[in-house]
């Protein structure tokens, strides 16, 4: 792919190959965004068809790069998709009882829970906290990758892991209570 | 003393300078409410990685699969297929991610130097604190033994492409196979980006293996090898650029 600005036709290869190393980080960065297997799937394959199809500028590290695309296709894709689904899908919102699903182990519903808690997160809380947890980035890193200060990292980092905290005690009471 | 959750939680990442970590340890220590809070922060933590880790166990949707055999028909992994490289940000600790055999022979240089004679007391030490100071402070072509048989030797310097330097070592101990590896230095700290079983003749890595991590290095070097004058000076700047 020879375009000015971009990585030249012979790097294409090792394009593809740290591509498939980032393949499984950024699967998981797309599910915690999306929430559900199928749409982080999607959202990563349509992440990884634009890299290759726009290239990667040449003053990028291609890691930043990737999770950047991959935030910026989220919200400009599937983001209001799925604040629509949450109305539906918000488990406070729903007919559930946990203790009645012997199918599950309790240590499922326990995940399933921190999925779901995730997903009341708004966006910039869940990114940050996904680097950082799920990719092991550093505030500074994920901060580039977000294109905010590394405070603002810190910050959000903070309010994401005290509302999930709130969120989840608020549905173990509920769970109890049900 | 009152410690903010902001400063908890980057105490949980590890984003804290030595000092303010011995500060919130000692905040840990005595009292039982900042405690309990950092041990909820770090549980949440593993909640939030297994939880988020439960896609890895789900088959590729059709279309990423296809995305995927692209990727792999693109890419040149013949010489690569027995090197694990890491991606930039990660920590060594992420070696659970490795195929099972090499993560179990990183498993074991992570215990490098413990127990040894160089090291005794250092307890508290992390095992890649060992890795990493001898990264830090042996020049290429030393070969240091320890005296449960363990050895280390860094090969060679060189700056990546992100202008880090990057250390091409050796490194072998008694109960696992013989591994090449190549660890960049961050701002504080080498973090490992590469590794490789090798298969050894006296000592020496075949010449196969040779070629397998000079692709790896070739990909990532920018500039000419770092010679001996410069890695020196690098060690007393304690790899300052």
């Amino acid at each position: 792919m020879a375009v000015n600005g971009i990585r030249a036709d012979n790097e294409d290869n090792k394009l593809h190959a740290e591509l498939l190393e980032l393949l499984p980080g950024l699967r998981r960065y797309a599910y915690s965004l999306c929430g559900t297997a199928d749409d982080a799937d999607d959202l990563c394959q349509s992440a990884v068809e634009r890299i290759l199809e726009k290239g990667v500028p040449e003053d990028v590290v291609l890691a930043k790069w990737a999770f950047r695309v991959c935030r910026n296709l989220w919200i400009d894709q599937y983001r209001a998709t799925r604040t629509r689904e949450l109305a539906v899908e918000n488990p406070l919102l729903q007919d559930i009882n946990i203790s009645d699903d012997s199918r599950r182990t309790e240590n499922e519903i326990q995940l399933q829970q921190v999925n779901l808690a995730m997903q009341e997160l708004n966006e910039e809380q869940r990114s940050a906290l996904s680097l950082v947890t799920l990719q092991s980035m550093s505030y500074k890193d994920a901060a580039e990758v977000l294109e905010v200060p590394v405070g603002t990292v810190m910050s959000r980092i903070s309010r994401a892991r005290a509302n999930l905290m709130k969120y989840l005690n608020t549905q173990s009471t509920f769970a109890q209570g049900h | 003393m009152t410690i903010s959750d902001e400063k908890l939680n980057a105490f949980i990442d590890g984003e804290l300078s030595a000092l303010e970590m011995s500060i919130v340890r000692d905040a840990i220590a005595k009292d039982d409410h900042i405690a309990d809070r950092a041990e909820a922060l770090a549980a949440l933590n593993s909640q939030i990685t297994a939880s988020l880790s439960a896609i890895d166990a789900i088959p590729l949707s059709a279309g990423l699969s296809q995305v995927k055999s692209q990727l792999e028909t693109g890419a040149h992994t013949e010489a690569a297929d027995n090197v694990v490289s890491f991606p930039w940000w990660r920590q060594a600790q992420a070696a659970m991610t490795m195929p099972t055999a090499i993560a179990a022979s990183i498993a074991a240089i992570f215990g490098f130097f413990l127990n040894s004679e160089t090291h005794t007391g250092a307890g508290a030490m992390s095992d890649w604190s060992a890795i990493s100071q001898a990264l830090s402070n042996q020049t290429s072509g030393e070969l240091v033994t320890t005296n449960n048989g363990s050895s280390f030797e860094a090969r060679l310097t060189f700056l990546n492409q992100e202008g880090e330097y990057c250390r091409q070592f050796y490194i072998k101990t008694n109960n696992a196979p013989a591994l090449q590896s190549i660890a960049c230095r961050t701002e504080s700290d080498w973090q490992l980006r590469a590794a490789m079983p090798t298969v050894e003749q006296d000592g020496y890595q075949t010449a196969s293996n040779d070629r397998a991590l000079d692709d790896v290095i070739d990909a990532m070097i920018k500039g000419d090898i770092v010679s001996l004058e410069q890695e020196n000076k690098a060690i007393e700047r304690r790899w300052k650029q």
